[in-house]
């Protein structure tokens, strides 16, 4: 088993290392891989049946936590556009609703990871940035939600299972994230 | 958890936090606006759903008693003919009422409705 390992994945080879020092058009084709990563992720997380539509794990986010510490901004925000696109073609959501919440969500989270990953990384970890930025997805979403069905207060009623569920996916995928910053 | 800096605790604990208030704002309080308005030939009285207590209202037929218990009310006794008024049942939610029409009582739960009053697939 380990020599198969050695023959797919040499040891020396370091894809952190790798991204960090790739330049030019092979830093696209690292946020092509990334985003990639990101949309297996979201795909085979869409394969668990869920209550409610857009109540989701998130670990395509733990992808986005590892690429803030391999890359520029906008190149993570490359990944993030990319994926949210491909993942909603491939499942046969583009522009529907549920790609605009998405959209939406993976965005207002992106800005809200990034001024953390920024300023507060002495205070927290991933899994506390990754948890923030899930609350923020998902109170973004409801918001959109709220703008389209004017006058909803269904919507209030869900606020406290969304965050609820935030908290336990943005602290697995935070936890995800970190075991990939330290081991990739 | 190795990890983990003080900081997520903080965060942790916050959004445990919001998720508690979010839950008790909105499906704890509903009940607290409650009240309870007995509507009676020539009277008019307002009770408080909290406090149990038994009501009796004099009509064209003669008395009819409420009964107000741990936040429900119900006609427990009334002079009329057809006891539909008791038939109505216990009182619990806001904008459910108990009526009886010989002795011109009326008593109503009142108060913010909340909740969803129905759901359509």
């Amino acid at each position: 088993m380990e020599s198969l390992d050695r023959q797919v994945l040499p040891a020396n080879v370091h894809i952190s290392k790798t991204i960090r020092e790739s330049e030019g058009k092979k830093r696209v084709y690292c946020a092509a891989f990334l985003a990639t990563l990101a949309i297996f992720l979201a795909i085979a997380e869409s394969i668990i049946p869920r209550p409610l539509p857009w109540m989701r794990l998130g670990l395509a986010n733990a992808i986005t936590l590892y690429a803030f510490s391999v890359m520029k901004p906008r190149e993570v925000l490359l990944v993030i556009v990319g994926r949210v696109v491909a993942t909603s073609l491939l499942l046969g959501t583009f522009l529907s609703m549920g790609f605009l919440l998405s959209l939406t969500g993976a965005l207002s989270s992106f800005l809200v990871m990034f001024f953390l990953y920024r300023l507060c990384t002495r205070w927290l970890s991933l899994v506390g940035i990754s948890i923030l930025g899930a609350v923020t997805s998902n109170a973004a979403q409801l918001a959109v939600v709220n703008a389209i069905f004017i006058g909803s207060r269904l919507s209030y009623y869900l606020l406290p299972f969304l965050f609820l569920f935030a908290l336990l996916g943005g602290a697995i995928s935070g936890l995800f994230g970190q075991f990939l910053t330290k081991n990739l | 958890m190795k990890g983990l800096k003080c900081g997520d605790y903080i965060v942790i604990g916050l959004v445990v936090g919001l998720v508690f208030l979010l839950f008790s704002l909105t499906y704890g309080f509903s009940g607290s606006e409650r009240y309870i308005e007995i509507i009676g030939k020539d009277t008019h009285e307002i009770y408080d759903t909290k406090i149990n207590r038994v009501v009796e209202v004099q009509g064209p037929v003669g008395t009819t008693r409420v009964v107000i218990e741990n936040g429900k009310a119900w006609v427990e006794d009334s002079d009329c003919r057809e006891k539909i008024c008791i038939k109505m049942g216990k009182l619990g939610r806001p904008g459910e009422e108990a009526v009886c029409l010989p002795n011109r009582v009326i008593v109503q739960m009142k108060g913010d409705r909340g909740g969803v009053d129905g759901v359509s697939r």
